[in-house]
Order: structure tokens, then C-alpha cells, then sequence
């Protein structure tokens, strides 16, 4: 179903909206929610948090685009959960892909400290520097925490060399950052 | 409290553009169709041989010289053989099917050599970079191409399509077909090499370490040597 219909009934209150979504969109959403809580029952609550999420901000919010929206909501749910977790575990799909991205990010000084947000619009910008490729490389790993080998695989290219390119991304980032000012 | 680092990279990726999660969610790698091959059998022979006769004529003819004048007329030697032996050429004999879908390979492949020797010109990797990577690489050159920049009249990259035999750095890739782009101005300083896998997707970029000496001055246009010496350096 086309996100605007899906929207749409949200806002006419159906009930037909979540099971829309669901069918659309749950297959990303587990992903996105068992990469970082690394337990079924905890994605599967993780997603209906999300639908919930959705549910109450549409409307009157109206997302644009829904796959974004809604894959955000879901990661945000699933990172509260994780932290709020005593026995969460650390070496989580999301938390290995983030400690693999974190040299090319140090933490800023006190006195020099910059917001995550600002950080965030800077690796925006950055990105907008790469091609679709290498984007969609950065993502999917360090935003998804797809593994490795999925993303070898998805584009037709060797582990190793996904690694390889990767790397090269974090250190064009990185040197991107000092660029901007980035405390490093 | 100061955030752990993850946490931070964690809030700071939350910001990411709706448009990038898109795009990542609903991207399909493109496998870009091997637009050489069907023309091996064609122009490999013609093109290459005629190539390696005309790149060791131009080099029995200069022996002696100083290399910088060897290089000026190795240069315009080859680059007129290049254009004289154009690739469409070569592709209008296909079929019409076959002559599009290669047509447009053709040029795709085009704007990824200019963007991607554009990145090189751009790029300064430290040098043991290199051998994060890889140190060392073997095959056998197939094919030789001279391309001038545009815009850039004294900037020159070659383009060697290399059968891989040896690689240190991923042993899957041994058997495929690469090509390797050089960099001709820098090449005596601080050359700018790169391959790219038979996807055509760039994903090495390095500069060539070595010092350049009596191996390569003068010569390297044989793209015998050239490969030689290529492979070698890693």
C-alpha cells in the first residue's frame, strides 16, 4: 500500500493503519530493532512500541517520508530500551558497529564540546559529499548496524573489501570533521 | 555525566537525514554489466597487440633519450593510437541490443573513471596506508588505455585492465578481471593508483609507495612494464 494511503488511515483513525504498516514496513523494523536489543521478545515490543509511537503522533503529524519516520521511532525505542536494559549486552550488532565507527568520532573536550546534534548535521553534510554507494554503505552499517557480511553480500562484493571501503569512508569522515573543526 | 562514546555517535546518527535512511532501506546494488567482455574477442587482439607493437616501436624508437621527451612523445604516441581505436567504435559493430546496453556501460563506466581519477587527483593517503590494505598485487595486463582529463591538458591516467594472480590483501578476488588507474602526472612524484573490482565499483585508492627508479623511468608505457612494474610495487 502507497504510504500516503497508509497515512491516510491513520488519520481517519482505522485500525487498518497498523496492520498496514505492519505489512509494509515490520520485516525493516525487526531488523532495525534486533540489531540493537538482540532479543526477539524485546524487538517484538520494541516494534509495537513503535506502532504505538506512530500512532499517537499521526495525527497530526504527517510524515513525509513515512519509511524514514517510522524507522527512526524504531530505532529510538529500541536504543531506550537497550539502555534502560541492567543486562543488556554489549557487544549488540548496533553497539559493535558503533564502537567500530567511534576512532573516526572522539569525544570532543570540555571546553570545545559539541552537541551530538551538531554532530549529527556535520555527518549529514559529510555524507552529502559521498557518492549513493558509499552512502548507502555508511548507513546501512553504522545507522541499520547491518552486519558486514549482509552488506558484502547485497553488493556483490567481498567481506573484506566492504571492510576496506568502509574504512576508507570513517577516515575521509574523520579527516572531514577536523575540517569543520571537529575537535580531534 | 559525560556520555559514553557510542551513546554520543548513537544521538549524533539520530539526526541522520530522512532522505539517506531511504536511501539505505531501498537501495539495490548495481551490478554493472562487464561491458569488456563481449568486446574482448572483437578488439582484444586487434587493439591490444597493436597497442603492445606500438608501445615497444615508440620505445626501441627513444631508447637513449631523456625520459621527459620520451614521455612527451610516448604520450601523444599512444594517446593518438587510443583515439585512433576508439571503444565506440569498437562498439558499433555489436548488435543493437547488445551496442546500447554496452553504450551505456560505456558511459557509465566513463563517469566513474573521471570521478574517480578526480577523487585521486584530490587524494593524499599517508603512506603506510598502503599496507593497511595491501602489500602486494600480481596478474597479467590485458588492456591499456590512455585518457586524458578533461580540462586538464598535461594531465594524463592510464587505464590497465589487469587479470589478478596474486593478491595479498583478498585472496577471493585472484581469477577477476581489475583495472587499475594511474595517475601519469604524479606518477614520478607520488603517484595516485587505484582498482577498481569487476563490479566497477572503486574500492581501493592508494598512492604507489615506492621510489620511482632506472626500472621505471622512460619505459613504463610498455604497458608490459607498466604491469611489471605495478605489480611489483605493492
Amino acid at each position: 500500500m502507497d504510504d500516503k494511503k497508509i497515512i491516510a488511515l491513520f488519520f481517519a483513525r482505522s485500525e487498518r493503519a497498523i496492520v498496514s504498516l505492519a505489512a509494509k514496513y515490520e520485516k525493516l523494523l525487526y531488523k532495525i530493532c534486533i540489531q540493537i536489543v538482540e532479543d526477539r521478545e524485546d524487538a517484538a515490543e520494541c516494534i509495537n512500541d513503535t506502532y504505538l509511537g506512530v500512532w499517537n503522533a499521526i495525527p497530526p503529524t504527517e510524515p513525509d517520508p513515512l519509511l524514514a519516520y517510522v524507522c527512526k521511532i524504531a530505532r529510538n525505542v529500541s536504543f531506550n530500551r537497550f539502555r534502560k536494559k541492567k543486562t543488556a549486552k554489549r557487544d549488540s550488532a548496533m553497539q559493535v558497529s558503533l564502537e567500530e565507527l567511534s576512532p573516526s568520532i572522539p569525544l570532543p573536550s570540555a571546553e570545545d564540546e559539541w552537541s551530538a546534534k551538531e554532530l549529527g548535521r556535520l555527518i549529514n553534510q559529510f555524507l552529502h559529499t559521498l557518492t549513493a554507494e558509499q552512502r548507502v554503505l555508511f548507513v546501512r552499517r553504522y545507522w541499520f548496524a547491518d552486519p558486514i557480511k549482509e552488506i558484502a553480500k547485497d553488493f556483490g562484493i567481498s567481506e573484506n573489501l566492504a571492510s576496506v571501503r568502509l574504512k576508507r569512508i570513517c577516515e575521509r569522515m574523520k579527516k572531514y570533521l577536523q575540517k569543520e573543526g571537529f575537535y580531534l | 555525566m559525560k556520555k559514553a562514546t557510542t551513546e554520543y555517535i548513537a544521538d549524533a546518527l539520530n539526526e541522520l537525514e530522512d532522505v539517506f535512511i531511504v536511501e539505505a532501506a531501498t537501495y539495490r546494488a548495481k551490478r554493472i554489466r562487464k561491458w569488456w567482455y563481449p568486446m574482448s574477442f572483437a578488439a582484444a587482439c586487434a587493439v591490444t597487440v597493436c597497442v603492445i607493437l606500438y608501445g615497444t616501436d615508440v620505445w626501441d624508437r627513444n631508447q637513449g633519450k631523456t625520459s621527459a621527451s620520451m614521455n612527451e612523445e610516448c604520450f601523444a604516441a599512444l594517446d593518438a593510437t587510443w583515439k585512433k581505436i576508439a571503444w565506440e567504435d569498437v562498439l558499433l559493430q555489436e548488435g543493437e541490443e547488445t551496442d546500447l546496453e554496452n553504450k551505456q556501460g560505456f558511459a557509465e563506466t566513463e563517469n566513474r573513471i573521471e570521478q574517480a581519477v578526480g577523487n585521486a587527483l584530490e587524494t593524499t593517503l599517508e603512506k603506510e596506508q598502503v599496507y593497511e590494505t595491501w602489500e602486494r598485487l600480481k596478474g597479467t595486463v590485458t588492456d591499456c588505455q590512455l585518457y586524458q582529463l578533461e580540462g586538464k591538458t598535461e594531465r594524463y591516467f592510464a587505464v590497465l585492465t589487469v587479470k589478478l594472480t596474486e593478491i595479498s590483501h583478498d585472496p577471493d578476488l585472484i581469477g577477476d578481471t581489475c583495472r587499475i588507474y594511474i595517475n601519469i602526472e604524479s606518477l614520478e612524484s607520488f603517484p595516485t593508483a587505484f582498482l577498481e573490482d569487476e563490479t566497477e565499483h572503486v574500492f581501493y585508492v592508494t598512492p604507489v609507495t615506492v621510489q620511482m627508479g632506472e626500472h621505471y623511468e622512460g619505459h613504463w608505457f610498455r604497458y608490459a612494464d607498466v604491469a611489471e612494474y605495478i605489480l611489483e610495487v605493492y
